[in-house]
């Protein structure tokens, strides 16, 4: 009894949270992108192939939060349609290759890129320091170092380590960006 | 937990599926996907009215279509997706931060036809678009999927199509090619049976990691009794990518970076900037190669770039933070003379 209340406690809660906030996930080719994405829908580690254009789906990464993640492809052709996505976004999920050295200072420019857009201006960002299993992986702390986040003082940001393979960190990451949407929310409504 | 119920997915799904380049690998994705997201209508169809698609566009508005039949469901799929791949392709936004400059369609079509680039290095999928650069080969989309899972440290996967090209990274594949570099990573089969366009994707993954990060099918460097630095410089000298890329596989990054002799500091990366060889200074940096180590008249790579005049050389050099002076070899007082009396000892702990 005591169950099926809580299960009727949870349907009824998601009627009434409204509709799903919009979260963008960019980062480049091969960050993990796709892998977190289905991670937090399925629990499932889905094997991907690049990601040509977009996914696209709502996922409920904590009771009562629901968020519709755009994921969009990386390769360096592509990654001018990014803005095309940035309207009415509430929340960024930028994810990096932690593993990948050569390529950080790529992946900053790119961050502050999509950061100086008006239509982003404000917009909350968690960087999601990806691949921490892999050999060589920069630390969460010199991933933001590298990446000068400290730049960012008119905006909320957070860095999480995390492995998308095995799910850690995963879920540390949607929970803390489901605070500052709701947070981005309340200020901007 | 934490997954969310699946209201409504399908239609993310399909949004999926239309937005991703669908040849065939992406259609059979998108059953797979269908089929692990419990979906009811996405399927091959249980009840008659199962061809349905969607359109999902940028601002989410969506348009539902249902075609006769399966065959022509991903027929309609298929040309709406290779109409949107020509799209992206044809996309020539530039941008100003990027140090690349456009990739020239006439090099990309060279490393097209460099010897077995016709079809996947790994399962042999005609056709492929998809490249590995630092092992300089080309791979079908499935097969590059899992190429990404190994890590930059085994291979960084680019795309020949949706990638910009900078000159040095056409260079490189120009002189490797899936020819070279199966001659070299699947010298030794030993009774394996290498997997097929067709076969199931546990087995490529199965493959694609016994020849590269077990290192299986790689052949002993050419030489038993010299050391592998020597072999590597050797290799470099006569210019012989085969070699090269064979003693690479066998080397740390201890090898890589350890002096030629006792009498003479040089390591693989002087010798390769020294040759104005800007393939082979690529490779070693991917091998991990240090920038910072001078030989024993405290010159580094740079040194050795500019004096080979290779621009491209210095330039790959200091993209990679290789100093512009030196360091030069100081214990006895940091005197600008250390160079020429200084003894190979007296060189800087950092060559790891």
């Amino acid at each position: 009894m005591g169950l099926l209340l809580s299960r009727l406690y949870s349907v009824f809660e998601s009627f009434s949270s409204e509709t799903p906030a919009r979260i963008l996930m960019l980062g480049l080719d091969a960050a993990g992108k796709t892998s977190i994405l289905y991670k937090v829908k399925l629990n499932e580690n889905v094997h991907t192939i690049p990601t040509i254009g977009f996914n696209v789906e709502t996922v409920e990464p904590v009771k009562g939060v629901s968020f519709t993640v755009w994921d969009v492809g990386g390769q360096d052709k592509i990654r001018p349609l990014w803005r095309f996505y940035y309207q009415n976004t509430e929340g960024l999920i930028y994810v990096v290759d932690s593993s990948d050295r050569e390529r950080i200072a790529e992946s900053r420019e790119e961050l502050f890129g999509i950061l100086d857009s008006d239509e982003m201006r404000e917009v909350p960002v968690v960087v999601i320091a990806n691949k921490q299993d892999l050999p060589n992986a920069l630390k969460p702390s010199e991933v933001a170092d590298l990446m000068t986040l400290r730049k960012l003082t008119s905006r909320k940001w957070f860095i999480q380590a995390a492995c998308a393979t095995t799910g850690e960190g995963i879920f540390e990451a949607m929970s803390e960006m489901a605070n500052m949407v709701k947070e981005y929310q309340a200020k901007s409504h | 937990d934490g997954v969310a119920n699946g209201d409504g997915i399908s239609s993310k799904l399909n949004g999926n599926s239309i937005g991703s380049k669908i040849d065939t690998p992406n259609v059979k994705k998108r059953h797979r996907r269908a089929k692990s997201g419990g979906l009811k209508n996405v399927g091959d169809g249980d009840d008659s009215d199962g061809y349905e698609f969607m359109i999902v566009s940028l601002e989410n508005k969506q348009w539902h279509f249902e075609a006769g039949d399966s065959q022509e469901r991903d027929e309609w799929i298929n040309a709406i997706e290779q109409q949107i791949l020509n799209s992206l392709q044809g996309n020539e936004i530039n941008k100003s931060n990027k140090r690349s400059t456009p990739s020239d369609p006439a090099g990309m079509q060279a490393i097209r036809t460099i010897r077995g680039n016709n079809s996947c290095a790994d399962c042999g999928a005609p056709n492929p678009d998809w490249a590995s650069i630092n092992l300089g080969t080309i791979v079908c989309i499935e097969c590059s999927g899992i190429h990404r899972n190994l890590g930059t440290h085994l291979s960084r996967v680019r795309s020949l199509d949706l990638d910009e090209w900078p000159p040095d990274l056409v260079r490189v594949m120009m002189s490797i090619g899936n020819g070279i570099a199966n001659s070299v990573w699947e010298n030794s089969l030993k009774n394996r049976t290498k997997p097929g366009p067709t076969s199931p994707r546990d087995e490529k993954e199965k493959w694609i990691r016994a020849k590269y990060e077990a290192k299986e099918f790689l052949p002993p460097p050419p030489y038993l009794d010299i050391a592998l630095n020597q072999q590597l410089i050797d290799a470099l000298v006569r210019e012989d990518i085969r070699n090269i890329i064979l003693v690479l596989g066998h080397s740390r990054a201890e090898d890589i970076n350890c002096p030629y002799s006792k009498d003479d500091g040089r390591t693989a990366l002087h010798i390769a900037a020294a040759l104005g060889n800007v393939v082979y200074v690529q490779l070693l940096l991917w091998y991990n190669a240090n920038v910072k180590v001078v030989d024993h008249e405290g010159r580094n790579a740079l040194w050795y770039a500019r004096s080979s005049g290779s621009t491209e050389c210095v330039e790959l050099l200091m993209n990679n933070g290789c100093p512009e002076h030196p360091t030069l070899p100081r214990r006895r007082g940091s005197s600008a003379q250390a160079g020429k009396n200084d003894v190979f000892e007296k060189l800087p702990a950092s060559v790891i």
